[in-house]
């Protein structure tokens, strides 16, 4: 039995322990030099087109919201792109901000499924928000804007209305890990 | 005349042609569709198969599940449900027909994504590729319809409780009646850690079937079910 099957995933309503995280350089950094008030944890893909379809609307909301004083921490925790293929791949799509790799088991930490998937940490370090950006991979279709309404509500000190969202999306191709009975 | 008499050829050729068109298209599914597909396959074992031409190991895995439905014929029945958006509906079903897998061919409706997805498994992320393995004994509501899910530490203990475990129902036993023995080991592949199980009719391999594409830290989760190899040969 390996260490990632003993680690608790973490949960909406609870506190998120300190975890690294490896920038595109190389260099690790501890979530909690990262985070901020209120944090956005978001689990993206270069491959992976549902993730892709989301680029720009990321990108808006990282230069909205960061605005009003929310961290950002995109994370590509798959195992088959590499560093060199997020960097080109961020570069070439015009992300603005930082993209870091699971340096480990942050993935499985946050129980995250598929990409594109985010969580919304509050001051006190509980996850408030878990799902989905909105509810279409078309944004002409989009319904309910359902991080961005958590955010608000988290920014103004409010409960969460719709605390878990889901989409269809690509699994997270997480790193090899051996099984039990090896 | 003669003109007369083209009318009806011609509109036998409009109806050929429509017809063409509509066998090529999917059949739209909403939650209460699903459930009713469901109950309509009451005893058989149906493998369900969530996909989307934008999922690459959809893509690959789809023959695989056509060639093991073939291998299971008459046991088992695929549905396949593509996740893609209206604008990909024409390339999914050319896919579809490309690799010749089998009708039904559903499309999800344009409903709510996430309750569609509730619906079939609250523990589902909608993380593709998904597939759900349904039993014969499914019948009328959804807490009776049997998914396959495999708790890690029952899977770590016994390697064979698939066979005859609670949870699989009556394919795993038609299966044990046909094969001679179930083997469980780890397995992984570049879609991440699996866990890889293989019928073997003596020496011989049979299938491999992977389950717990969408593993995470609580175990296996195997309502969501891969399989990544169908093979023939032996072993060792």
């Amino acid at each position: 039995m390996q260490l990632a099957f003993a680690l608790a995933a973490v949960l909406l309503g609870a506190s998120v322990p300190d975890f690294q995280v490896v920038d595109l350089q190389g260099a690790s950094h501890t979530f909690a030099s990262l985070k901020g008030g209120t944090t956005v944890v978001a689990f993206i893909a270069v491959r992976c087109p549902v993730s892709n379809a989301y680029n720009q609307r990321m990108e808006a909301l990282y230069k909205d919201y960061s605005a009003k004083g929310v961290k950002f921490v995109f994370i590509n925790a798959n195992v088959n792109e590499s560093s060199d293929e997020v960097k080109a791949h961020a570069q070439q799509v015009g992300f603005t901000f930082p993209v870091y790799r699971d340096s480990g088991n942050v993935a499985d930490r946050f129980d995250a499924q598929v990409t594109p998937e985010t969580f919304v940490i509050d001051k006190a370090g509980i996850i408030r928000y878990h799902g989905a950006i909105d509810d279409a991979q078309n944004e002409a279709r989009v319904r309910k804007q359902s991080l961005h309404v958590a955010l608000d509500e988290v920014l103004a000190g409010k409960a969460v209305t719709v605390a878990e969202t889901k989409a269809f999306g690509c699994s997270v191709k997480r790193a090899h890990h051996r099984g039990p009975t090896d | 005349m003669r003109i007369i008499a083209a009318r009806p050829i011609s509109r036998i050729a409009a109806c050929a042609a429509a017809l063409t068109l509509w066998g090529g298209q999917l059949e739209p599914l909403d939650r209460s569709g699903f459930t009713r597909m469901l109950e309509a396959r009451h005893g058989k074992v149906v493998l369900v198969d969530f996909w989307a031409t934008w999922c690459d190991p959809c893509r690959e895995e789809l023959p695989k599940l056509v060639a093991l439905q073939k291998k299971l014929s008459g046991e088992l029945e695929l549905v396949t449900i593509s996740a893609d958006e209206p604008e990909q509906e024409s390339a999914a079903a050319a896919f579809l027909e490309r690799e010749q897998v089998p009708r039904p061919r559903y499309i999800k409706s344009m409903e709510d994504d996430q309750a569609f997805i509730d619906s079939v498994d609250k523990k589902w992320s909608g993380a593709l590729p998904a597939l759900f393995l349904y039993d014969r004994e499914k019948s009328g509501g959804r807490d009776e319809m049997n998914c396959l899910h495999v708790p890690q530490k029952k899977l770590a203990r016994h390697g064979s409780w698939l066979l005859t475990g609670d949870g699989a129902g009556a394919l795993v036993r038609r299966i044990r009646l046909r094969f001679s023995s179930l083997f469980y080991k780890a397995y992984s592949h570049d879609s991440g850690p699996d866990g890889e199980f293989s019928w073997r009719d003596g020496d011989e391999v049979r299938a491999h079937l992977v389950l717990g594409v969408a593993h995470s830290s609580k175990g296996f989760y195997g309502c969501s079910v891969a399989i990544r190899h169908i093979e023939r040969g032996k072993t060792g």
